[in-house]
């Protein structure tokens, strides 16, 4: 018989394992590893399950875990093979003009646009406006304080516009 | 662009990414995680643990004359003769890129909590960080040790440049949690300074920065100058180097580590259960202070094994002395 903690892994798994592995490309810009971080999360998510308990506990861990998880594989990766990682990208949608390409070539253009970001700015856009948390549910995530939480967000649209401007 | 515009374009830009179910990559994981908790670690790591091994034996090595001011001994990327990681077979790809780091975590002895190492491959472009990252995560390969740092801490950088040792730390870390004791929090600061030290090959205090500026306190410790290692006494009085946790070795294996024993003895067992497969002792280089030891187990059947070793006879023949450290090995044809 399942656990309850089992149970819960499952329903978590269920409700959230595709938008935190988005979270995650939003942050790694690779699907492999933003694959990796998101299960790297539920596993450590299960190992301290006696400590959550709770499922919103344990929603706010797996997101603070994936946020730490995507922050240390970018260290690992190493700044010379994520370059290369995002001109690949934009290698293999290079133009072609049906509107196909032109949509994938978008979604890497704003990939690319935030691994350009500091990581303070594109941990908090990535909160802010893919996953709609609320400033203080960031600034509690990140362990930053709210006041530098509005700093990062306002710097990050501002870097993140710039740069598709660019385009 | 508004903000609504900001949202569009991060939801569409992940919009087509449907990962692979990993459901049961996780529930494997996990099951093998309360079986042997964390070898699943070392799992994907493959040949790069292999590294870990043949270096930690030169670690020792290179810890024949210790000194406890010298700090810890360990391979760091420009130590002369450095371990070659180019001593394992792996891909060319990553081989060039990657050095080996001392960790240190956290552990349980008799004497109370204690700092135990292990040693860990990463990136030689940032050995720094990703070791005192490894540190504040608690990702050892051995289920005994842990981090002592709260969750929610994370390792913004840590570097060595001109002359300075530095970690900057972000999450709630200046003040010490209600619930973990002044001894603890000594503990955990101590983890960062042996690990980078142990980078650094350089027994230099520690500078603690928070998001970027110097932290008065972390973990209301005072950090307002930089901090230095304390004694070894704050080290595990036993540790096994190598093998490391859930290593696979050959029928006859090398077992090496550093202890500080009474009369430099160190005892061994090789056991399955309870039932003790063999044993043995050996002594440490040198007597009442942390120095190597190595030992060899020959002959041993194939099948998993716990070895311990600890530094005093129990006289029943089933407990261990005072001060030990477990390893669980396969032992293979």
């Amino acid at each position: 018989m399942a656990s309850r903690g089992d149970e819960t892994l499952e329903d978590l798994y269920a409700a959230h394992f595709r938008g935190l592995v988005r979270l995650a490309m939003l942050l790694v810009a690779d699907v492999g590893t933003a694959e990796e971080v998101v299960q790297d999360a539920f596993v450590a998510m299960h190992r301290r399950w006696s400590r959550l308990r709770e499922p919103d506990k344990a929603l706010a861990y797996l997101r603070q875990s994936v946020v730490n998880g995507a922050r240390s594989s970018l260290r690992r990766r190493g700044v010379r093979e994520r370059h290369a990682a995002l001109v690949r990208v934009e290698e293999g949608v290079l133009p072609g003009a049906d509107e196909h390409a032109l949509v994938a070539e978008r979604r890497a253009a704003v990939l690319d646009a935030m691994q350009s970001l500091s990581a303070r700015q594109r941990e908090v856009l990535a909160l802010r406006y893919y996953l709609d948390l609320s400033e203080a549910e960031i600034a509690r995530t990140l362990g930053i304080s709210q006041g530098a939480v509005k700093s990062h967000a306002s710097r990050g649209v501002a870097a993140l516009r710039e740069r598709m401007e660019d385009l | 662009m508004n903000e609504d515009d900001v949202r569009t374009l991060l939801d569409d830009a992940v919009s087509d990414v449907e990962p692979r179910p990993g459901l049961d990559a996780i529930r494997e994981r996990t099951a093998r995680a309360d079986r042997s908790r964390s070898t699943w670690l070392w799992a994907g790591l493959g040949a790069a643990a292999a590294v870990v091994v043949v270096v930690g034996a030169v670690a020792v090595l290179g810890d024949s004359s210790p000194s406890p001011s010298a700090g810890p001994a360990a391979v760091g990327p420009s130590s002369p003769g450095a371990p070659a990681t180019t001593t394992t077979g792996r891909p060319s790809a990553a081989a060039g890129a990657t050095t080996v780091v001392p960790v240190y975590y956290v552990g349980a002895t008799r004497q109370g909590q204690r700092l135990f190492r292990e040693f860990h491959p990463a990136p030689a472009g940032d050995p720094f960080s990703v070791a005192a990252d490894d540190a504040v995560r608690g990702n050892a390969a051995d289920p005994d040790y842990r981090s002592a740092w709260p969750a929610g801490t994370t390792l913004n950088h840590a570097q060595l440049s001109e002359g300075v040792l530095s970690v900057d730390l972000g999450g709630p870390v200046r003040d010490r949690p209600a619930t973990m004791d002044a001894a603890t929090a000594r503990l955990a600061l101590q983890q960062l300074v042996r690990t980078v030290q142990g980078v650094a090959q350089q027994s230099v205090p520690v500078t603690f920065l928070v998001d970027g500026s110097p932290a008065s306190t972390v973990l209301g410790v005072d950090t307002r100058q930089p901090v230095a290692a304390t004694g070894d006494d704050q080290l595990a009085q036993v540790q096994i180097d190598d093998p490391v946790d859930g290593a696979t070795v050959g029928k006859t294996f090398t077992v090496r580590g550093r202890a500080a024993g009474f009369e430099a003895n160190v005892q061994w067992e090789l056991k399955q259960g309870d039932t003790i497969v063999k044993r043995g002792f050996t002594t440490a280089q040198e007597c009442c202070t942390l120095a190597p030891y190595e030992f060899k187990v020959e002959g041993v059947q194939p099948g998993d094994y716990t070895l311990v070793v600890h530094d005093e006879d129990a006289s029943d023949g089933e407990g261990t002395g005072p001060s030990q450290d477990t390893k669980r090995v396969t032992v293979t044809e």
